[in-house]
């Protein structure tokens, strides 16, 4: 066999080898593409917003977060999701299971709170981590029950869990998530 | 004759595109390759150096998700120099080591960061369990080999730049054995690649990337390569094309807090490959390579990022 016909022989091979990917779901052919920026609309929250109800993502049950030991509920309102040039930030507000609802009234959770965020699809977490700290009011007072997370980073797009704990020192008390599509 | 070889050609592609299909994982942030250091001719040793650039196009998520390919602000490249030798300890046993240097980069549109480190090291052991005494038109030559990847890189959890730029390694114990068969038909030439292995648990303890302590039981995974190559006139230039799909079965991660199971992992890496013998005189011989690896073309994939990457290789081979 000369080399002139088996050079094309090889050629439609590969055009073959091509043509499959368009019929085996090729994620060349089947892809979405990330946002090249963030079009959510942000909202900044003022110093008085934060003692304010605000309904936002994540909190479409009676109690998105749920701590049963402390008896507490959550909620999670994004502040700002993370852009090309920022990362985001997301305000947290504790109340009792029983006495009070996501307008309030908002109760200081005993333990410290921490927030994580992990991708379990992937088996991993991020780096830089978020920072959560107690909200401040108009007059730099920490509102109880209300936290800030800042500093929120998912590295990559995919589905997250954004973890909020309760700790006791390094020891974790408990533990609630929500799902986060970044 | 002619038929013949048309007719094996055509089955063996046809063969590549069915088992194409229901690809199966390489993890995150680490690629790997199903083939260790082997030395499959005659030879007595080799040695090889090869330097690759690989970007990272898109993620995987499940796999009846669409995958999400990233902005021009999201990059993430890896640049990776490799050695692999091998070396005959008798005439059917022979033993091979692998070793790599990774620079990643990580930026979302500015403040880009680096990190360089070394990857894992890759130990095996190989024997020629179908050697190819006597000239047969279809026997292939085999290999069998144990492989097994010690942690020297940094894994994933582990990290502690942004990004996690720092990860250069799956950050697990991993044995690997698999076999090797290749047939060469005067100007063409085909192999296949199987290999199954398993990554031993381990405990990462809680560190900067890292709140909490995990013990992560990777288990299983498998992977096979099936490919063919072409030298036009039966000369020293090959040209070659190889699929390989790979699967890793969900990560259980066990935290203080809580158990979490990872999906399951599964990417098909599309090769294009060339190779040209520079030389063949004085007990060796020398060629360079290149190939181009994309994941992106056969799927579907599921939890992986998806990358392309360009290769280009030196080796050099000793004459039994």
């Amino acid at each position: 066999m000369k080399p002139s016909t088996l050079v094309p022989l090889f050629c439609i091979h590969l055009a073959i080898l091509f043509g499959a990917a368009g019929c085996i779901n090729s994620p060349l052919l089947n892809h979405a593409a990330a946002r090249e920026a963030s079009n959510e609309p942000q909202k900044n929250l003022s110093c008085s917003d934060l003692k304010l109800p605000n309904a936002e993502a994540g909190e479409n049950s009676a109690c998105p977060l749920f701590f049963p030991n402390a008896g507490l509920c959550a909620s999670l309102t994004w502040e700002k999701k993370q852009s090309e040039n920022e990362k985001g930030s997301f305000v947290i507000r504790f109340w009792d299971e029983k006495a009070g609802n996501a307008s309030g009234p908002y109760v200081e959770p005993n333990d410290t709170v921490f927030v994580e965020l992990l991708m379990i699809s992937m088996g991993h977490g991020t780096y830089p981590l978020p920072i959560t700290s107690p909200a401040l009011d108009c007059e730099n007072k920490a509102i109880p029950g209300v936290y800030r997370t800042k500093n929120v980073y998912f590295m990559m797009p995919g589905e997250w869990k954004v973890f909020v704990q309760l700790k006791h020192g390094n020891m974790i008390l408990e533990s609630s998530s929500l799902s986060h599509t970044q | 004759m002619k038929t013949r070889l048309l007719l094996v050609s055509l089955c063996f592609w046809s063969f590549t595109l069915v088992t194409a299909n229901p690809a199966l994982a390489a993890p995150c942030c680490s690629g790997s390759s199903a083939m260790p250091a082997l030395i499959t001719g005659d030879d007595a040793a080799q040695l090889s150096a090869a330097l690759s650039y690989g970007t990272v196009i898109g993620d995987a998520r499940d796999g009846d998700l669409t995958p999400i390919f990233r902005s021009s602000l999201h990059s993430e490249n890896t640049t990776a120099l490799r050695l692999d030798g091998a070396k005959l300890l008798s005439d059917r046993i022979q033993a091979g080591i692998g070793f790599s240097i990774l620079s990643r980069s990580f930026s979302e549109g500015r403040n880009p960061v680096y990190a360089t480190r070394a990857g894992d090291l890759d130990l095996n052991l190989g024997y020629e369990f179908l050697p190819e005494w006597n000239y047969s038109a279809w026997k292939p030559r085999g290999h069998l080999f144990l492989l097994t990847t010690l942690p020297t890189g940094r894994s994933i959890y582990e990290a502690r730049e942004p990004g996690l730029v720092d990860a250069t390694g799956k950050g697990f114990v991993r044995l690997s054995l698999g076999s090797v068969l290749i047939k060469r038909w005067n100007a063409w030439d085909a192999s296949l690649v199987a290999e199954i292995h398993h990554s031993f648990t381990r405990t990462f303890e809680a560190g900067i990337s890292n709140p909490q302590n995990q013990r992560i039981s990777a288990g299983w995974g498998t992977s096979f390569a099936i490919g063919g190559g072409y030298s036009p006139g039966a000369g020293d230039l090959r040209l070659g094309v190889r699929v390989q799909p790979s699967f890793a079965e969900p990560k259980k991660i066990t935290t203080p807090s809580s158990t979490f199971r990872s999906g399951r992992m599964q990417t098909i890496d599309t090769s294009f490959e060339a190779s040209y013998l520079l030389s063949d005189r004085g007990g060796g011989s020398w060629t360079t390579f290149a190939s181009y690896i994309d994941q992106t073309l056969l799927g579907p994939a599921a939890h992986s990022t998806l990358s392309r990457t360009f290769a280009l290789g030196l080796q050099h081979r000793w004459d039994r």
